[in-house]
C-alpha cells in the first residue's frame, strides 16, 4: 500500500516539476528568473537602472532637439534648417520645404514616430539623384559642421530631407517622452551664464529642490566633479553631455543638472508598467522555483525510498524479493526498450506538438513543450523498466536472465558435450562459427549505429541477435540430447560403483566377527579332529570372503574411474625389482624360477606407484596360482624408443590347459580356470587392466597354447627429463 | 592392569575383541556409542581406546574430538571405511592408529601394545638421547654399540646385512635410497645386473620390525624409486 502511494507521489511531484519548469519558462524568466527571486524590489532592478540611464541620456537630446526646432514652445515649421551651395547659387531650405521634399518621395511618420520610406511618392531616388544635388554647408542640427573640403557636404536633397527627419522624428520620440505629464520622471537642468539663464525640465511646477527630494535622484553642477546619486549607476558620460548640451558654449557658464524618479509611480508611464511586470514576474518566479526545489526533492526522495522497496513486500519478516511478470524479459531486451523508447520519445513529441498546432494554432515556447512531453513520455517507460532492473538486481538475476547468459551456457554445454561425444569439430561448425559471425555483425552494425544514428543499423543488429539466439537454441536442444545420452551412460556406471562400495561396507561388519569368531575357535582346545578341519575350513573361506569383498571396491572403483592417480616419475625397472623381492616367498613356494631381464638404463616412466604396484602384484599372484610348478618365468622389461613406450612383459606356462580367450580373462569374476577352487577372486586381472588404463597405459594378454604372456605397456617420461637426471 | 575401552555398535564386535584382550591381560570396559564412551571415561582412569567411526548417536570422530580436548591417551579407531581420506580424516582429528574392517585381531592385539608401550615408555627414549650410537625413529631404537634393535620396547632379531640396510635407511630417516644405492652402500661393490637380493632383504626386515608388513609404519616402499624410513620425532 505504501508503495502505491509513493509511486503516486512521484508521480505527481514528476508532474510537477514540469509544470514549473512551465511557470518559469512561459510566466517569467527570460532565463533571469534567479535575479528574479534575488531582486524583490523593481528600483533596485537592473531593468530600472537600464531604464533610468536611457532616459538620462534621452534627455540631452531633449534638450538639444528641442532648442533646435521649438521656438516659443511650439515647432517652428519656417525654422531654416538647412543653406546649401545648388549650382553656385546659395540657397536656403526651411524645415517646411524639406518636409514636404521628403513626403513626395514617399517618407511618412509612423506611429511610433519612426521615418518610414514606402508611401506614395512622385520623386524617385533615381531622379532626385540626378536633378537635385547639392552641397550642403549648414544644418541646424549640427551646428559644429564645417566644410573643409569643396567635395564636403555633396548629397542628393533627397538625402539631406531624409537626414533632417531623422533628427525630427528623435525630436518628437523624446518630446513624447518628455512631454507627456504623465511621468515619475523629473528633471531640471540650469545652465547659467555671467548674464543669462536657460532651464530645460519637463515639469516646471517642480523646483530643483523638489527633484532632489524623490526617493530616487541624481544631482550634479559644475562646481564639483561628483555627482550625488542613489542611482545604482549612471550614464557613463553624464557630465561630458551636460557640458556638450550647453547652450552658452562657454568655459565661464556654470550649469545644475538635476533628475528625480518618483518611485511610488503614480503615474502610469513605461516606469509603473514595468514595476507592475516585475512583482508580476518575481511572484512566478518565487512560486515557479519553489515549486521546482520542493517537487525535485520530493521526486528524489520518493524515488530513493521506491528503490529501496522495490521487489520488498510491506511484510517486514519477508526478505524475499518479490518479481512481476515483466522482470521475466530478459535484461537486454529491457535495455532495448529504454535505449529505443529514448530515441522514439524524442522524434514522436514534435510529430504530436506539429499536428495538436495544427488544431489549436501556434504554440509559443517550442522548445519547452517538445522537451516536457519527451520526458513525460520517456518517464512512463522508464519508470516500470528501471524498476524492473532494479529488482532484478536485487534478486540477483541480472545476469541469470540475461541472454548473454544464455548463451555463455549453451556455449557451456557445446564445450563440455563436445568432450564427451569427442566431436569437437562438430560443435564448432554447429556453435561457434554462426556466432562469431553474428557477434561480429552485431558489433559492427552497432559502430554503424553509434556513428549514424541509423535507426536501420541497429535495428539490423537487434534481429540478428534475435536470429542467431534462435540458432543456438536449436542447436543446443540438438547437443543436450546428444550429451544426455552420455550422461546417463556415466551415471549408471558410477551409481553401480557406488553400490558396490556402499553393499561391500555392509560386508565388512559381519565379516569382521566372523573373522573374529574363527580365530577365537581355533584357540579352543578341541579334541575331535573333524571340527578342527571345518574350523579350518571356515578360516580359509572367511578369509576368502575377506579378499573378495576388497577387491570388488577396488575393482568397481578402478573400473568406473574413481581413483586418484598421482603421477610421478617411476623407474619400470625398480619396481620390477622390488615387487619381485616382495614376492620372493611365494615363488620360492611355488617352485617358479623368475628370470628377469632389464636394460642397463633406467626405465622411467609416468605412472602411479602403488597403483602401478597394484597392477604387477596381481600379475604376479596370478602366476603363483597358475603357473606349472618347477617352471621358469620370464620377466623382461622393454624400452621401446619409438613409440615412447616401456613394457613390462611377463611369460608363463599354464599349469592347466587355457581353452579360453584372452578378453574373456579380464572380464570380471572369470578366471583361466573355472574348476580351481583356489584363493582368489577372479578380479585380479580386471583391476590390473583398469588400473593400467587409468595410467594412460595398456594391459595386453597373449595366450599360445599352454604359454601365457601378459604385458603392461606404459607411457615413459618425457626425453628431456630423461637427460637432466 | 591397564583399562581399555572397546567401543562398537555391533556388540558380537565388541566382545570378540574384549575377549582377546581379556586374554592378554587387560581390562576391558565396553561401550555401543559415543556418550556410553565419553561417561566411561568421567568415572575410570583409561590407558587406551578402540572405537569405530560409523555409529548410530555421536560417531567416532566427533567423540575423538571431543575425548581430545581433554586427554591424550591413545585412541585406536575401526572403520569399514578403508579410503585414504576417511585415514586421513581419522587420524587428524586424533586418532593414534587407524584400522580398517576386516581386520586381523591378532594384528589389532599387537597395535593396542605397541601404543600402550609408546604411551607408557617414553622415559626410557629420553635416556637414549644422550647417547650418539642410539638412533631412533618413532618407536623403533637401534643402539649401533651392543647391535640391538627394538620395536617400541619389543627385541628384535636382524642379520647383520638386515641390521646394516636399516641402520643406513635410519641414519638418513626420510631420504629414499633405491636399491643399487642400498647395494652399493652395504656390500661395497657395483650393482650388476638384475638381482633382488636387497628387496628381499627389505621385505624380511619389514616382517620383523611392522606389525602389519603390508601396511609398514617405519619402512616404507616407494614404488619404483626405493626405500625409505619414515622420518619421525623420537618421543612426542
Amino acid at each position: 500500500m505504501k508503495k502505491i502511494i509513493t509511486t503516486f507521489i512521484n508521480i505527481i511531484s514528476f508532474l510537477l516539476i514540469i509544470c514549473s519548469v512551465g511557470i518559469l519558462t512561459l510566466g517569467a524568466a527570460d532565463g533571469a528568473a534567479l535575479e528574479y527571486v534575488r531582486q524583490p524590489n523593481y528600483v533596485n532592478s537592473s531593468a530600472f537602472e537600464e531604464q533610468t540611464n536611457h532616459m538620462m541620456t534621452d534627455i540631452f537630446d531633449y534638450v538639444q532637439l528641442t532648442d533646435i526646432f521649438e521656438e516659443d514652445g511650439n515647432l517652428n515649421l519656417g525654422l531654416i534648417i538647412a543653406q546649401a551651395d545648388v549650382q553656385g547659387q546659395n540657397v536656403s531650405y526651411s524645415l517646411d520645404y524639406l518636409i514636404q521634399y521628403a513626403r513626395s518621395m514617399g517618407y511618412y511618420f509612423d506611429a511610433w514616430n519612426q521615418l518610414q520610406h514606402d508611401g506614395a511618392r512622385t520623386i524617385s531616388k533615381a531622379e532626385d539623384e540626378l536633378n537635385h544635388q547639392i552641397i550642403v554647408q549648414y544644418r541646424a542640427y549640427l551646428p559644429d559642421y564645417k566644410q573643409t573640403s569643396p567635395t564636403d557636404g555633396q548629397m542628393s536633397l533627397g538625402a539631406l530631407a531624409e537626414e533632417a527627419l531623422t533628427y525630427l522624428a528623435r525630436y518628437y520620440a523624446v518630446k513624447s517622452e518628455f512631454d507627456n505629464k504623465n511621468t515619475n520622471f523629473y528633471f531640471n537642468i540650469t545652465y547659467t551664464s555671467k548674464k543669462d539663464e536657460i532651464t530645460f525640465t519637463n515639469d516646471p511646477a517642480r523646483s530643483e529642490e523638489d527633484i532632489r527630494n524623490l526617493p530616487s535622484f541624481a544631482y550634479a553642477d559644475s562646481n564639483s566633479l561628483e555627482v550625488s546619486t542613489n542611482f545604482m549607476s549612471l550614464p557613463q558620460n553624464l557630465i561630458p553631455l551636460i557640458q556638450a548640451r550647453n547652450p552658452f558654449r562657454s568655459s565661464s557658464s556654470q550649469y545644475r543638472f538635476s533628475v528625480g524618479i518618483d518611485t511610488s509611480f503614480p503615474n502610469e508611464d513605461t516606469f509603473q508598467r514595468q514595476s507592475n511586470e516585475y512583482t508580476e514576474h518575481h511572484v512566478t518566479s518565487v512560486v515557479g522555483l519553489t515549486m521546482l526545489v520542493l517537487s525535485s526533492l520530493t521526486t528524489v526522495f520518493t524515488l530513493i525510498l521506491l528503490v529501496l522497496w522495490s521487489g520488498r513486500s510491506s511484510d517486514k519478516n519477508d526478505s524475499k524479493i518479490h518479481l512481476y511478470k515483466i522482470d521475466n524479459c530478459p535484461t537486454e531486451i529491457s535495455l532495448c526498450i529504454i535505449f529505443l523508447w529514448g530515441f522514439i520519445a524524442d522524434t514522436l513529441s514534435p510529430e504530436i506538438l506539429e499536428s495538436v498546432e495544427r488544431i489549436i494554432g501556434t504554440i509559443d515556447n517550442w522548445y519547452f513543450w517538445t522537451s516536457s512531453l519527451s520526458l513525460l513520455m520517456k518517464y512512463m517507460v522508464y519508470f516500470p523498466m528501471t524498476f524492473s532492473l532494479i529488482r532484478k538486481y536485487k534478486a540477483d538475476r541480472l545476469w541469470s536472465s540475461s541472454l548473454l547468459k544464455k548463451i555463455c551456457d549453451i556455449f557451456g554445454y557445446y564445450v563440455k558435450s563436445a568432450e564427451k561425444t569427442s566431436s569437437r569439430l562438430f560443435s564448432y561448425i554447429l556453435f561457434v562459427l554462426p556466432n562469431t559471425f553474428a557477434f561480429i555483425m552485431i558489433v559492427l552494425l552497432f559502430v554503424h549505429f553509434i556513428n549514424n544514428q541509423s535507426l536501420k543499423a541497429f535495428l539490423a543488429a537487434v534481429a540478428i541477435f534475435i536470429i542467431i539466439l534462435a540458432i543456438d537454441f536449436y542447436t543446443w536442444r540438438i547437443a543436450t540430447g546428444l550429451s544426455e545420452a552420455v550422461d546417463e551412460q556415466v551415471k549408471s556406471e558410477r551409481l553401480k560403483a557406488d553400490l558396490i562400495t556402499n553393499v561391500s561396507h555392509d560386508l565388512k561388519t559381519p565379516l569382521t566377527s566372523i573373522i573374529s569368531y574363527v580365530d577365537l575357535l581355533k584357540r579352543e582346545e578341541i579334541d575331535n579332529p573333524r571340527v578342527q578341519e571345518y574350523i579350518n575350513v571356515l578360516d580359509q573361506k572367511s578369509n576368502r570372503l575377506k579378499t573378495l569383498t576388497e577387491d570388488l571396491v577396488e575393482a568397481s572403483k578402478a573400473s568406473s574411474g574413481n581413483v586418484k592417480i598421482e603421477f610421478a616419475e617411476i623407474n619400470y625397472n625398480e619396481i620390477v625389482e622390488q615387487a619381485l623381492g616382495e614376492f620372493e616367498d611365494k615363488t620360492s613356494s611355488a617352485k617358479l624360477d623368475i628370470i628377469l631381464n632389464y636394460p642397463d638404463h633406467p626405465v622411467m616412466i609416468s605412472a602411479d606407484g602403488r597403483h602401478l604396484w597394484r597392477v604387477i602384484e596381481n600379475l604376479l599372484n596370478n602366476c603363483c596360482k597358475y603357473a606349472l610348478r618347477g617352471s621358469r618365468v620370464y620377466v623382461d622389461i622393454t624400452d621401446d624408443e619409438e613409440s615412447g613406450t616401456a613394457s613390462c612383459t611377463i611369460k608363463n606356462i599354464s599349469s592347466s590347459p587355457l581353452n579360453i580367450s584372452p578378453e574373456e580373462l579380464t572380464e570380471r569374476f572369470v578366471r583361466g580356470d573355472v574348476s580351481r577352487t583356489t584363493e582368489g577372486s577372479g578380479l585380479g586381472l580386471s583391476i590390473a587392466k583398469s588400473l593400467t588404463k587409468l595410467m594412460n597405459g595398456e594391459l595386453v594378454i597373449t595366450i599360445d597354447g599352454d604359454l601365457y604372456k601378459v604385458s603392461v605397456i606404459l607411457k615413459k617420461t618425457v626425453e628431456e627429463t630423461n637427460d637432466t637426471k | 592392569m591397564q583399562t581399555i575401552i572397546v567401543c562398537d555398535d555391533d556388540k558380537q564386535i565388541v566382545e570378540a575383541i574384549s575377549i582377546y584382550l581379556t586374554g592378554e591381560g587387560f581390562n576391558v570396559l565396553k561401550a555401543y556409542d559415543g556418550y556410553d564412551v565419553l561417561e566411561i571415561m568421567d568415572q575410570h582412569k583409561v590407558d587406551l581406546l578402540i572405537i569405530d567411526v560409523m555409529m548410530p548417536g555421536l560417531d567416532g570422530v566427533h567423540t575423538v574430538l571431543k575425548i581430545r580436548e581433554s586427554s591424550s591417551i591413545p585412541i585406536i579407531m575401526l572403520s569399514a571405511k578403508g579410503e585414504d581420506n576417511d585415514k586421513i580424516l581419522g587420524l587428524n582429528v586424533g586418532a593414534d592408529d587407524y584400522l580398517t574392517k576386516p581386520y586381523n585381531p591378532l594384528e589389532l592385539v599387537a597395535r593396542v601394545k605397541s601404543q600402550l608401550r609408546r604411551y607408557t615408555q617414553l622415559g626410557n627414549i629420553g635416556e637414549a638421547d644422550n647417547n650418539d650410537n642410539i638412533y631412533a625413529c618413532g618407536g623403533l631404537l637401534m643402539n649401533d654399540d651392543t647391535k640391538e634393535v627394538t620395536v617400541d620396547g619389543n627385541p628384535v632379531k636382524l642379520t647383520p646385512i638386515e641390521y646394516n640396510i636399516l641402520l643406513l635407511l635410519v641414519k638418513n630417516a626420510g631420504k629414499v635410497f633405491s636399491i643399487d644405492d642400498i647395494y652399493t652402500s652395504i656390500w661395497n661393490e657395483e650393482a650388476i645386473g638384475a638381482d633382488n637380493t636387497v628387496a628381499v632383504h627389505i621385505r624380511h626386515i619389514r616382517e620383523k620390525i611392522e606389525i602389519n608388513p603390508r601396511e609398514p609404519r617405519y619402512l616404507k616402499v616407494v614404488w619404483g624409486v626405493g626405500y625409505k624410513i619414515e622420518k619421525q620425532d623420537a618421543a612426542k
